[in-house]
């Protein structure tokens, strides 16, 4: 009896756990069936945790919204119900069917693996970050500053320190914009290259040429 | 006194020369003819090229060059992109195939995206809203590229003004990198 607890003990341990956000009540009961008939099919074994904490989250709310409830409830991976023609990563597609959902969740838990947990980046400062695709507009959310962080990011890699001297945004901010993109998996890591285009240029591009050219469009250097 | 430019490029209508006329310190030096393709519903379409000026505070120039939008003037695109600070690339939504026009400009500039930086500015989104703005992030994502995509009118300067500190900010990260 005591060595069949220690195995079932050690089985809830290995199953991930599937968390929703933002979904209905229906819509949530039919991911917790899923979950359970979808079982034989999955390669990683998934159980349903609702409300509670999760490795993963499925979320139906404004991008931000869905990503402080996946930070709160400990999910490593996020992904969203909704149009998939928005080209969102890890977008599940409604009506919810369970065939591309089993194949999501195939795809959410290669993600969670031991191996690629362990190389998943953090945003310590030392690790530097590029951006892999460009963000939601939800994201951005038309704002400026986020817009120039997400340029820069498309464009090199780079750690909070190094976006805050590209930005001339407070390092802080700088971290926690690339915390909220690293939630959405926008980011990878990667090796800073500087540009070839710098050195090709018939006159130095410098940062005298570009705070001159700021300050004549009457932005902020 | 140096002079500098920035490339804006895009299909016949997507507001290149809007664009440049909005932040020009001059009226933009126009080559337009009356426009013989009747599938565009425009009176006149650039031939030649536009230019738009700025003058810097040290003296230097920064001139901002409008490609022609037709599709048989490609020979002049990586010309006129050689030395470029970076290139802005106009997309019209109302268009029947817009992501498939980005895509024409991506090809046509394809030795230069990556060395370059670039942004995607979409207009007519209010009135066009389909394709999303989200997917030409994914359909540059498919490329393996990340160019920023914004949502503009090049009738306003603003708009117009975030282009061009989209592709400053990815110089100044260059910047960061060497060091």
């Amino acid at each position: 009896m005591r060595y069949s607890l220690f195995v079932v003990r050690q089985i809830v341990f290995l199953m991930y756990r599937l968390g929703v956000h933002g979904l209905s009540e229906a819509e949530a009961g039919l991911v917790r069936a899923y979950v359970a008939l979808a079982s034989t099919g999955l390669r990683e074994p998934w159980t349903f945790a609702g409300d509670g904490q999760c490795d993963a989250l499925l979320a139906d709310d404004a991008p931000e919204a869905a990503a402080l409830a996946s930070r709160r409830r400990g999910a490593r991976v996020l992904g969203f119900v909704g149009d998939t023609r928005l080209g969102w990563a890890d977008m599940l597609p409604r009506p919810l069917r369970i065939d591309e959902f089993e194949r999501w969740l195939n795809r959410i838990g290669e993600r969670l693996a031991p191996a690629t947990a362990a190389a998943a980046p953090s945003t310590a400062k030392e690790v530097h970050f590029r951006l892999r695709r460009w963000p939601p507009a939800e994201l951005l959310r038309s704002q400026p500053d986020r817009t120039r962080m997400a340029a820069a990011l498309s464009r090199q890699a780079l750690n909070a320190a190094g976006l805050a001297r590209a930005t001339g945004l407070d390092e802080g901010e700088c971290g926690r914009f690339m915390q909220l993109l690293q939630g959405f998996q926008l980011l990878q890591a990667a090796r800073p290259v500087p540009s070839t285009m710098v050195a090709s240029a018939p006159a130095p591009v410098g940062w005298t040429l570009l705070r001159s050219i700021r300050r004549r469009l009457g932005l902020s250097a | 006194m140096t002079e500098h430019k920035i490339l804006f490029t895009g299909t016949v209508g997507a507001g290149k020369t809007t664009a440049i006329a909005s932040v020009s310190e001059v009226p933009p030096v126009v080559t337009d003819v009356v426009n013989s393709d009747p599938s565009v519903a425009k009176p006149l379409t650039t031939v030649g090229l536009d230019f738009g000026l700025l003058t810097l505070d040290n003296g230097d120039r920064l001139r901002l060059f409008g490609t022609p939008g037709q599709v048989r003037f490609d020979f002049l695109w990586q010309i006129l992109a050689r030395h470029a600070l970076g290139v802005v690339i106009l997309v019209d939504n109302s268009r029947p195939d817009p992501l498939g026009d980005l895509s024409v400009y991506l090809d046509g500039f394809a030795g230069d995206i990556g060395r370059l930086p670039c942004v995607v500015g979409v207009g007519r989104l209010l009135s066009h809203p389909r394709p999303h703005v989200d997917a030409y992030a994914a359909a540059l994502s498919g490329r393996g590229l990340a160019l920023p995509v914004l949502d503009v009118d090049v009738r306003r300067r603003d708009d117009v003004v975030l282009l061009i500190d989209t592709l400053l900010m990815q110089l100044q990260a260059d910047l960061v990198a060497r060091t």
